[in-house]
C-alpha cells in the first residue's frame, strides 16, 4: 500500500543511474532529451517498482508524467532548473476553546495516507494534522486534546501488540479527562482492533469512534472525509460508552452507521459502505449534519467518572480454520505441534465439519481429530462462515457428534471476533472450564442473546 | 473616455494578431476486448477503464448515487485555486446511472481495470499514423483534480501518448498546421441540470476513451480554425476508430490576440459556430482591454471594489409589480443588492455582439453562486421593477454620481454569495494584465460565458492504481501494419470504383456518417448511389421539412438496407419509411417500424381493374394510339395509387393491356 524510495533513483537499471551521476543529474532535474525526430522536457522522476528500469521517466510542464527509453542515441541535457521534493505543511490548528475536547490516535491506514504528487508514491502522512488539510470545519466544533500518532501501518500489519499498545492509550487519555476519542485506521482489520479493543478496555467513560478511509485523501471523493468529521461528532456528542466503528452507511455521502465493535465486519473489498453491523442492529446513524440517532435502547449511556479497566493480557497462540469441501484435519494437529491452545473453526451453516463421510474416506472426518485435539487440552470452538445467523450443536447428527465430542458452539459471535476473545480469554486463564465459560458467555456485546428480525443485511 | 456601447460585428484578424490552436476531443470506439465482449459492447465499444458499454442513454436512469467534492491540497499543500472555487460553490452532486451501462469503476467504487488495450491500440495508432507524432515509450496515467462534479472520484484519467516533432502536421489549404500532442482520456459524466439541493450528471458518458489532438497556434482567421477541425474531424473518420454522431467530439479552442492573453474555450460541440467563437473571442479580449481602461480612468480602485458589499434590500420590493420577484418573496426568498462604484452606464457595454457587461456578471453568478441571474440599473426600471424602486435601492446603497448597482432575488446565501464572488472578479479583473486568464464556456449564439479561472500547474499527479504502459518495438511494429485510407483516396474510390456522381462523392468523403456509409456498403450488396442519396439528399430534405431527422438511427438504416440487398423491401419505400418514424410518437425497433411503413405491393388484380377502368374511360385515344397511350395510361395509374404501386408491375400490365388494342 505504501512506497517508499530505497534510493533517490528508484528503479533505474544500473547503467541509466551510472549516466546519470557521472553526469551530475539529480531527481528533480529539468532535464532536456533529444530523441531521433523531436524534444521532450520536463523533471527527472524516480522510476517506479512497476515500470521499466530502461525508461527515463519525465514530468513535463504541462503535468504530464512521460517515459522515454534510454539509449546512447539519445542526448539528455539539464538546464539547472531543478524541483525540490515537496513538503506538505501541515494544516495549521487554529483550535477553538470551549468545544467539546477529544482525543485523536492515528495508526495509519489510507484515511492517514497521502500521494506524493511528484512521484505519485502513497505514503503514510508524518502527521495525522495533515489530514485535516481539507477538513477545516472540523475545528468549528470539537478541540483536540491530543493528535497522538501511535503508528504508521497499514492494517493488515496490526496485531496483538499494537491491540494492546491502543488499548493502553485509550485507558490513558480517559484518565486524563478526554470526552471521547477518535481512532483513524487502515479498513482492512478495523473489524479484528474493535473486537479487541473492546475486551481489552472495558468500563469506558465516553465513546470510541474507529474509522477509517477506502478512498485515498489524495482526492475529491475522499470518503474518510465524512467519516473523520462523523467519528470525531460521535466521539464529541454521542450518549454511549463503547468501542464503535463508524464508516459510510451507504454509496451516498450523506450518513455514517455506527457500529459495534464486536459484530462489525469490512463486507466490500472497495465501496465506501463496506463496513455492515452482522446480526445485530447498529448503536446508531449519524448524518452529515451531524444529527446523532441512536438506535438502540440498551446503550450504556457515558459515564464521566467511570474509570476504564484496563486488561491487555492476550495469547496469540490461537488460529482460525475455515472449513471447506476437501478441507484436510490433519490441520489440527498440525496447529497442535505448534503449541496452538485454542481453535476457532469457521464451519458450514450451523456449525458442521466433515463428519460422517464414506466408509472408503474416513481420513477426511473431522471428528477424530477434533476429539484428539480436545483430549491434548485445546480448546475447539464454532463459528459459522455463514457469517450471519447462530451456530446450533444439535440440529443434525453431525453437529450433536461435534458437540460431544467437546466442540463449543459459539452462538452468533463473529468468527474473527471469536478468535481476538480466544486469545484474549487465554491470556487470562488457562482453565479449560474458565475459557469455557467465558467463551459462551456475552462480556462486551460480541454475542446476542436473540436473534434480532431486522439484524439481517 | 468615449467608447461604443456596441460590440463590433467583426476586426481585422492579420492586424490584431489572431492565434488560435485547437484541441481535438473524439470519443474512441473501442470494445474492452475484441473477442469476448457483451453485444452492447461490441454495438457501443467500451470504457478506456472498465469494459462497461460506451453508450449514451436517452433512457431513464436506475439509481442516483448522491455524493460531495472536496477541494484537496495540491503538490505545494495548498489548494488550488481553480479546485478551491470549484469548492465555494458547495453543492452535493448527484450522478444517475443504469445497472447494465454502469459498474462501480464510475461509482468510485473499486479501482479501475487496466487500460482498455483496444482503445490504447487505437489511440496510437491514430497518433502515429495519421499525425506523424512520437510515441512515448513508456505511457504513464495521469489523475488531472477536477471537481466540479463532472468525475466522480475527483480527477480525470488522462496520458499523453505521443509528442511531435519536426514531421507532425497536417496540410488545410496547402498550409502546415504542426500537432504536437496526443493524449488518451476518460471523457466526463454530462451535467443534466441542477436545482436547489445541488448538480446533476448522468454516468453513461463518464469514462467513454477520447483522443485529443493538439495543435500548435498556427491558426490565422476563423475560418482556418474551421476548416481545420473538419479536416482533423474527416482524418480520425476514416480510420473507423472513432464514434459517430452528435457529442462524439468535443473541441478546446484557445485563442489570443496580441493585445490579449490566451483563453481557452471548452467543450465546443457545433463545427459551424466555431469560427464564430474565435471571431467573437477575440472582439471580447479587445472590448475586455477597453472595458478595462474605462473603469482605470473612472478612477475605480482595489479600495472601491471592497465596497461591494451585499445589502438586503427586500423590503424595498414587498409591493414589487414584478411576478417573478413576487413570487419569490413568497417562497421567502431574498432580494440582494450590491452598490457597483463606478459602473453606471457600463453594465450595457457590450464585450461580445449582444453581450453585455451585466451578461458577464450574471454569468459568473450563475457559476458561482448558482445564482439565477442578475438584474443591474442599467437596465430598470424594466421586467415590471418601477422607477420609484430603482430610486429606492439607489437610495439605500447610498450611490453617487458615477455608480450603478446590481440585484439578485434568490436565496440569502446565494445572494451574499453571488455578490462576494462578483467582488472577487472585480479584483481579479483589476490585478490582470492585460486582463484574466480564464477557461469560457461555448453559449447557443455564438458567444462565449464566464466558467473559471484558468487552472494553475499543481493538478496532474500519477495514478497509482494503473501500472506503467510500456510499448515496445514489436507493438509499434503492428500498427505500422495498418493500413488507413486517407480521404483523399477514399474520393477517387468513390469516383472510380464506386461509379458515384463526382458531386455526391465529394460530399461524401468527409461528411460525418461516411463511416455509416462503408459499413453499408461493406456489409449489404446494395448500390453505392442508393445509400449515398439516402444520406445525402433524402434525410437532409426531410430536415428541411422541419422533422426530426433524429429518430432516424443507424440501425434503422442498416435494417432498411439490409432488406433491400435481399429483396424483401423496394427503394420505393425508403423514404415513405423515414418520413413516418421523424414523424411518429411511438418507440418502435427498425423492424417494426419497416413492418409498419414501407409499401406493401399492392395485389396484381388490383392493379389490372384500375388500369381496365382508365382504358375504359380513354377508350377513344387507346384505339386511336394503342402502344402509344401507354405514357398516359400508366401515368394515369400510379397517380390512381398516390405512386404506392411498383411502377414495374404497373407496366406490365398496362403493356399487357393494351397490346390488346
Amino acid at each position: 500500500m505504501t512506497t517508499t524510495l530505497k534510493n533517490e533513483f528508484g528503479n533505474y537499471a544500473s547503467e541509466i543511474v551510472e549516466f546519470f551521476l557521472k553526469q551530475g543529474i539529480a531527481v528533480g532535474d529539468f532535464l532536456v532529451v533529444e530523441t531521433k525526430n523531436a524534444i521532450v522536457k520536463g523533471h527527472l522522476l524516480p522510476q517506479t517498482e512497476m515500470g521499466n528500469p530502461n525508461a527515463i521517466v519525465l514530468k513535463q510542464k504541462n503535468g504530464y508524467n512521460v517515459g522515454i527509453t534510454y539509449s546512447t542515441d539519445i542526448k539528455i541535457t539539464k538546464t539547472g532548473e531543478s524541483f525540490q521534493l515537496e513538503k506538505f505543511p501541515a494544516a495549521k490548528l487554529d483550535q477553538q476553546k470551549n468545544l467539546p475536547n477529544i482525543s485523536l490516535l492515528a495508526t495509519g491506514g489510507t484515511i492517514a495516507s497521502r500521494i506524493d504528487y511528484f512521484t505519485g508514491g502513497v505514503y503514510m502522512a508524518s502527521k495525522p494534522e495533515e489530514v485535516f488539510a481539507s477538513l477545516p470545519e472540523l475545528f468549528d466544533e470539537v478541540e483536540f486534546k491530543t493528535i497522538t500518532p501511535l503508528f504508521q501501518m497499514a492494517s493488515e500489519d496490526i496485531g496483538y501488540k499494537q491491540w494492546q499498545h491502543i488499548a493502553e492509550e485509550v485507558a490513558k487519555e480517559f484518565e486524563e479527562g478526554t470526552q471521547g476519542i477518535v481512532i483513524m485506521h487502515g479498513t482492512d482489520m478495523m473489524g479484528y482492533t474493535s473486537a479487541a479493543l473492546s475486551f481489552m478496555v472495558q468500563n469506558l467513560p465516553a465513546p470510541v469512534a474507529m474509522t477509517g478511509g477506502q478512498r485515498s485523501s489524495d482526492r475529491g471523493s475522499f470518503d474518510g472525509a465524512l467519516n473523520l468529521i462523523s467519528a470525531a461528532r460521535v466521539a464529541a456528542n454521542a450518549n454511549f460508552s463503547h468501542i464503535a466503528v463508524v464508516m459510510h452507511e451507504s454509496t451516498h455521502d450523506n450518513n455514517c452507521l455506527i457500529s459495534p465493535g464486536t459484530r462489525v465486519r469490512k463486507m466490500h473489498t472497495s465501496r465506501r459502505d463496506a463496513f455492515k453491523t452482522i446480526g445485530d442492529i447498529p448503536y446508531g446513524r449519524i448524518s452529515e449534519l451531524g444529527e446523532i440517532t441512536l438506535l438502540r435502547d440498551d446503550l450504556r449511556p457515558r459515564q464521566p467518572k467511570a474509570e476504564p479497566v484496563l486488561n491487555t493480557k492476550y495469547d496469540p497462540k490461537v488460529a482460525l480454520i475455515k472449513i471447506y469441501p476437501g478441507s484436510d484435519p490433519d490441520i489440527l494437529q498440525w496447529y497442535i505441534d505448534k503449541g496452538t491452545k485454542g481453535i476457532i473453526i469457521e464451519g458450514t451453516g450451523l456449525g458442521h465439519t466433515p463428519t460422517f463421510p464414506p466408509e472408503d474416506e474416513q481420513n477426511r472426518s473431522w471428528l477424530e481429530p477434533i476429539k484428539r485435539a480436545i483430549e491434548q487440552e485445546v480448546f475447539i470452538g464454532m463459528t459459522s462462515q455463514c457469517i450471519y445467523g447462530r451456530t446450533h450443536p444439535f440440529v443434525y447428527r453431525a453437529l450433536r457428534a461435534n458437540y460431544r465430542a467437546g466442540v463449543t458452539y459459539l452462538e452468533d459471535m463473529l468468527a474473527e471476533t471469536a478468535l481476538v476473545k480466544l486469545g484474549w480469554v487465554l491470556g487470562n486463564t488457562q482453565n479449560m472450564n474458565e475459557i469455557k465459560e467465558k467463551m459462551t458467555r456475552n462480556l462486551v456485546g460480541e454475542i446476542t442473546t436473540r436473534t434480532n428480525y431486522g439484524g439481517y443485511m | 473616455m468615449k467608447f461604443q456601447t456596441k460590440a463590433p460585428e467583426t476586426i481585422d484578424f492579420e492586424n490584431e494578431g489572431l492565434m488560435v490552436g485547437l484541441e481535438f476531443h473524439q470519443q474512441l470506439y473501442a470494445p474492452y476486448n475484441e473477442q469476448h465482449s457483451r453485444p452492447l459492447e461490441r454495438e457501443h465499444g467500451s470504457k478506456l477503464f472498465c469494459p462497461c458499454p460506451a453508450m449514451i442513454r436517452e433512457d431513464d436512469h436506475d439509481f442516483t448515487v448522491e455524493r460531495e467534492l472536496r477541494a484537496v491540497s495540491g503538490e505545494t499543500g495548498e489548494i488550488d485555486i481553480a479546485a478551491h472555487f470549484e469548492k465555494t460553490k458547495k453543492q452535493k452532486i448527484f450522478y444517475q446511472g443504469n445497472f447494465d451501462t454502469t459498474c462501480l469503476v464510475e461509482l468510485d467504487e473499486e479501482p479501475i481495470f487496466p487500460i482498455n488495450p483496444t482503445a490504447l491500440f487505437r489511440a496510437i495508432a491514430i497518433a502515429r499514423k495519421l499525425f506523424n507524432l512520437e510515441i512515448f515509450d513508456e505511457i504513464l496515467v495521469c489523475r488531472k483534480t477536477i471537481i466540479d462534479g463532472s468525475n466522480t472520484s475527483g480527477f480525470q484519467r488522462t496520458a499523453q501518448i505521443a509528442y511531435g516533432g519536426a514531421e507532425s502536421y497536417i496540410l488545410v489549404n496547402d498550409k502546415k498546421i504542426g500537432i504536437y500532442q496526443a493524449n488518451i482520456e476518460e471523457d466526463s459524466a454530462k451535467n443534466v441540470g441542477k436545482d436547489e439541493k445541488g448538480r446533476y450528471f448522468r454516468l453513461d458518458r463518464l469514462g467513454i476513451p477520447l483522443i485529443e489532438i493538439a495543435t500548435h497556434p498556427d491558426m490565422r482567421t476563423p475560418q482556418e480554425v474551421y476548416d481545420t477541425a473538419l479536416r482533423i474531424g474527416t482524418l480520425l473518420r476514416t480510420t473507423g476508430f472513432v464514434k459517430r454522431g452528435l457529442g462524439t467530439i468535443r473541441q478546446d479552442i484557445n485563442v489570443s490576440v496580441k493585445r490579449g492573453t490566451r483563453i481557452e474555450i471548452k467543450g465546443v460541440q457545433n463545427l459551424d459556430i466555431l469560427p464564430t467563437y474565435v471571431k467573437n473571442e477575440a472582439i471580447r479580449q479587445l472590448r475586455m482591454i477597453e472595458f478595462l481602461d474605462i473603469l482605470k480612468e473612472r478612477g475605480l480602485t482595489k479600495r472601491s471594489v471592497n465596497s461591494i458589499k451585499p445589502v438586503d434590500v427586500t423590503k424595498i420590493f414587498a409591493n414589487c409589480k414584478a411576478k417573478f420577484i413576487a413570487k419569490a418573496l413568497k417562497q421567502k426568498k431574498k432580494v440582494i443588492g450590491a452598490r457597483l462604484p463606478k459602473l453606471n452606464g457600463l453594465l450595457v457595454y457590450e464585450l461580445q455582439p449582444n453581450y453585455r457587461v451585466g451578461t458577464e456578471l450574471s454569468e459568473i453568478a450563475k457559476v458561482t453562486s448558482s445564482a439565477g441571474g442578475i438584474l443591474h440599473s442599467d437596465e430598470l426600471p424594466k421586467f415590471g421593477i418601477t422607477q420609484e424602486e430603482k430610486d429606492e435601492v439607489s437610495k439605500t446603497l447610498n450611490l453617487k454620481d458615477n455608480d450603478g448597482f446590481m440585484l439578485v432575488v434568490g436565496s440569502e446565501e446565494v445572494g451574499y454569495n453571488s455578490i462576494n464572488n462578483i467582488r472577487n472578479t472585480f479584483k481579479i479583473w483589476l490585478d490582470s494584465e492585460p486582463i484574466p486568464y480564464e477557461v469560457r464556456s461555448p453559449r447557443p449564439d455564438g458567444t462565449t460565458g464566464f466558467l473559471r479561472p484558468l487552472p494553475g500547474q499543481a493538478r496532474m499527479y500519477p495514478e497509482t492504481d494503473s501500472p506503467p504502459i510500456e510499448i515496445s518495438s514489436d507493438y509499434l511494429a503492428q500498427i505500422d501494419e495498418i493500413h488507413f485510407e486517407m480521404p483523399e483516396e477514399r474520393l477517387e474510390r468513390y469516383i472510380k470504383k464506386l461509379k458515384l456522381p463526382e458531386d455526391i462523392a465529394k460530399q461524401l468523403y468527409n461528411h460525418p456518417d461516411n463511416t455509416l456509409f462503408e459499413e453499408i456498403i461493406s456489409n449489404f450488396k446494395i448500390k453505392p448511389t442508393l445509400v449515398a442519396t439516402t444520406i445525402l439528399q433524402d434525410i437532409v430534405d426531410l430536415r428541411r421539412k422541419g422533422m426530426d431527422v433524429s429518430k432516424i438511427t443507424d440501425a434503422l438504416l442498416k435494417t432498411i438496407f439490409q432488406l433491400i440487398s435481399e429483396e424483401k423491401l423496394t427503394s420505393a419505400s425508403i423514404v415513405p419509411i423515414l418520413q413516418s418514424v421523424c414523424e411518429s410518437n411511438e418507440t418502435m425497433t427498425p423492424q417494426q417500424a419497416v413492418e409498419k411503413f414501407s409499401i406493401k405491393p399492392i395485389p396484381k388484380e388490383e392493379i389490372e381493374s384500375v388500369v381496365e377502368e382508365i382504358i375504359s374511360q380513354n377508350i377513344q385515344l387507346v384505339k386511336e394510339k394503342r402502344m402509344g397511350a401507354m405514357g398516359l395510361i400508366m401515368g394515369r395509374t400510379m397517380a390512381k395509387f398516390g405512386g404506392k404501386a411498383d411502377g414495374k408491375v404497373v407496366s406490365g400490365i398496362v403493356r399487357q393491356k393494351l397490346s390488346q388494342y
